[in-house]
Order: C-alpha cells, then sequence, then structure tokens
C-alpha cells in the first residue's frame, strides 16, 4: 500500500476512488468497535476510555483530511498555496498549550527532612494495614525524643500499646533514608493499585510540614513503590517493631 | 506544456486544507504513538508481573501516568483512581504530543520534504500505522486481561478481520 501511494502521488485520482478508501478505512474502524473482537475494547472501557475516545475521534478524521489536501495538492502544485510556515505567534501558543498539557507530568518538588530545626517536632508513622489474609495489622510512631509506641491491633505477636527508644543517631539515619529516598517527592496516593495485599502508609513531620503516602505491595520490586516498601522496612528495623510482631505460636486475632 | 492557472482563492483554500491535514495528520499520528506507548507498558506490566521478572522497571513508567491521572482527580476533587483523571492525563499527553508534531509540519512546509511528509508519507501512515496500533491495542487489551498474547496477535486479528469481511460479503 506504501508503494501505491508513492508511485500514484501525482495522480489526481477521482472522488470515488477516494471515497471507496475512506469507506475501506472507516469500515476497518467500525469493525475494530463494533466487530467480532470489539467486545475486548468495550468491556474495559471505563479503563480505557481514554484511549478509545481518541481513536474513535482521531482515528477515522485524518484520512478525510488528507483525501481533500491530496486531491487539492495534485491539482495545484502545494508550493502555489499561500504560504504561512511557522510564525512566532503560532510557535509561542502552540509551547504554551504544550507546557500545560505537560504540567500534571511534572516531578514533585522534594524537600530535605535530614537536618530538622527543632528535633521535638519530628514524629514518623507507620501503619500496615489488612489483607486478603492474615497480615499483622500494627501502627508505630516514632518521636523526635526517641521514642518509639506501638500499637498492634490483628495478626501480631502482641497486641495494645508497647513502648520503646531508639537512639539519636538511630532516627538521623532513619530521617536521611527519607531524604535519600526523596519521600516528599512521591505522590501521595498513586500507589494503591490492589486490594488483596497489604498496604503501608507513612506519615513524616518535621518543623511543620508533614507528608503521608499509602501503597499496597502489589507490584512493588523496583521504581517509586519498591522506595515506599524499603521505607517501610526500614522504619520497622529501627523501630524493632519485630519484637511485637512476630508470632511466637499462635498469632493474636 | 499547459501551467495551471492558481487563483487566489485556490491557493488560500489549498493553504487551509493543508492546515486541516497538519492538525489531523498530527493528532491521529500523536495519538497513536501514546496508544502504543500505553499499551506496550500494560502488557508488559501484565504479563511481567504476573511472572515476577525484571519488567517491573516498567512500573517506574506507569507510575508517573498514574500520578499524573491522580493529580488532575486531586485537582478536580474526584477519588483518586477516577478514570477522568487517566483519561485527561492521556489525552494531555497524546496532545502535547501532536502540538510537537504539529510545530514540526508547520517548520518543513515550504521543504520538499514537507511536501512528501503530507502526500504520500501521510497516507501510508494514516491506512496503515493507524489500524495497526488499532489492532496492536486490541490485542494487547486481551493479552493483559486473558494472559493469552498468542491468541490476539496482530496477525491474526488482520486475519479476523479479512474473515469478517469475507462473511459479510457473501450474507449480502
Amino acid at each position: 500500500m506504501g508503494v501505491f501511494f508513492f508511485l500514484t502521488r501525482k495522480w489526481v485520482f477521482p472522488l470515488p476512488f477516494g471515497i471507496l478508501l475512506l469507506a475501506i478505512y472507516f469500515g476497518f474502524f467500525a469493525w475494530a468497535y463494533f466487530g467480532r473482537d470489539s467486545w475486548l475494547i468495550w468491556r474495559n472501557i471505563r479503563e480505557f476510555l481514554g484511549m478509545n475516545l481518541a481513536f474513535l475521534l482521531v482515528g477515522p478524521l485524518p484520512g478525510l483530511a488528507w483525501m481533500l489536501y491530496a486531491r487539492a495538492a495534485r491539482r495545484n502544485p502545494p508550493e502555489t498555496f499561500v504560504p504561512t510556515g511557522l510564525t512566532r505567534r503560532t510557535f509561542a501558543y502552540t509551547l504554551v498549550l504544550m507546557g500545560l498539557c505537560l504540567t500534571p507530568w511534572l516531578p514533585a518538588r522534594n524537600q530535605s527532612v535530614g537536618r530538622p530545626k527543632d528535633i521535638n517536632s519530628v514524629t514518623i508513622g507507620l501503619k500496615r494495614g489488612s489483607c486478603f489474609g492474615m497480615c499483622p495489622i500494627y501502627t508505630i510512631n516514632i518521636h523526635g525524643s526517641g521514642l518509639v509506641e506501638y500499637q498492634g491491633q490483628r495478626f501480631v505477636g502482641a497486641k495494645g500499646l508497647k513502648t520503646a527508644t531508639i537512639t539519636a543517631d538511630s532516627l538521623a539515619k532513619l530521617l536521611g533514608s527519607f531524604d535519600q529516598e526523596q519521600f516528599f517527592a512521591l505522590d501521595d496516593r498513586a500507589f494503591e493499585n490492589c486490594f488483596d495485599t497489604p498496604y503501608a502508609t507513612i506519615t513524616i513531620s518535621v518543623d511543620g510540614k508533614s507528608k503521608t503516602v499509602t501503597g499496597d505491595e502489589c507490584m512493588a520490586i523496583s521504581g517509586p513503590k519498591a522506595v515506599l516498601r524499603d521505607l517501610a522496612q526500614k522504619i520497622d528495623d529501627t523501630a524493632g517493631s519485630l519484637q511485637w510482631v512476630e508470632c511466637k505460636g499462635r498469632c493474636q486475632y | 506544456m499547459t501551467v495551471p492557472i492558481i487563483t487566489d482563492r485556490t491557493s488560500r483554500s489549498g493553504s487551509r486544507l493543508r492546515y486541516l491535514h497538519q492538525v489531523f495528520f498530527s493528532a491521529g499520528l500523536a495519538s497513536a504513538s501514546t496508544i502504543a506507548c500505553f499499551y506496550y507498558l500494560l502488557a508488559h506490566l501484565s504479563r511481567e508481573g504476573n511472572l515476577g521478572g525484571k519488567g517491573f522497571e516498567y512500573f517506574t513508567y506507569w507510575y508517573f501516568g498514574l500520578r499524573a491521572g491522580v493529580r488532575i482527580n486531586s485537582f478536580c476533587h474526584l477519588p483518586p483512581n477516577n478514570v477522568f483523571g487517566y483519561t485527561c492525563a492521556f489525552l494531555s499527553t497524546a496532545l502535547a504530543l501532536a502540538l510537537v508534531f504539529f510545530l514540526v509540519l508547520r517548520g518543513v512546509e515550504r521543504t520538499r520534504i514537507g511536501h512528501a511528509i503530507l502526500d504520500p508519507v501521510a497516507p501510508v501512515i494514516i491506512f496503515e500505522i493507524l489500524p495497526l496500533v488499532a489492532l496492536i491495542a486490541i490485542g494487547n487489551t486481551s493479552a493483559i486481561l486473558d494472559s493469552a498474547p498468542s491468541g490476539f496477535h496482530p496477525v491474526l486479528l488482520i486475519n479476523s478481520v479479512f474473515r469478517d469481511l469475507g462473511r459479510f460479503l457473501l450474507l449480502n
């Protein structure tokens, strides 16, 4: 077909030919959307609405536009058309619109929490939630003074409130991990994909700045989601939560 | 040799048609490219996600899409997983890409390459690549949901088009 279009590039094709070409083209899209396998698209219309919408609206229109242009350009050489080119105004408007379109994709700004002005303002929280099974449900809060508060709820070795203390060095190291992993640049809610895996919510509050990110462990092998999983593990390790979470014998429901 | 008499009206009309062609061609090319990227990521997430392979790097790219959708939903006070945000994120990406293509086409429109892109390169892309992307989209959608990529391979789907067309012609 490519060779055909190249060889006939100077042929002023009759209108019925163009209409036939478009009919085949529209017929294909009709098949894609209403044919035997169209259920593959339609049953997922909710998830893939944007793509289907774009294809339905935009897909067939370039064919029509090309047909009109090609007939005009083959009658009279396109060099004879009024030259418009890329004006400064078009360029500026296009760039502004492009910037607006890409705004939601911009990376978030990270904030440093490694060296807090007031160490007593620091609170690091970890909440591990339920899953479709027996996953430990508990909350840990680490305060700037070094106080660790553990609240066990279900499927843990120890239920209720437990406390411990960590050193200032351990806390500083943990805060450094938040900086290293650029925690403040993570999105708050973009990690919730699965309903049957345990989730973790990390909250940090330093010098009046606070940030909460929730995510499940579904597909947390690499990338930003793995960062969240690793941070949750570091909080657990620093707080020494294993002593309360680990079930010796039967877990407490 | 006869030289065509070009009136000002014809010239203006041709210019408008060229503009229209540039707009729709950019939009079609951009939506096809975005769809191809999107489904490629989604298919890899699904296939390699279930197998636990190295394909999880794809999640990093997927995350940026999720984040854009979540941001739009948050801005509109909608739940984070609302389809509106993801649709807008997808369409805004396609639009940004379309603007890039449009700028390039406008930039080279007076050159020989520019004329060649608009005709005869454009119809090749419009009549071949866009339908192929539609087939890939359908094929990958089935692969994501049914974990059976071989069953709906684009080649098999092309066969399916001709089979349905033949049946339609026979019955009518």
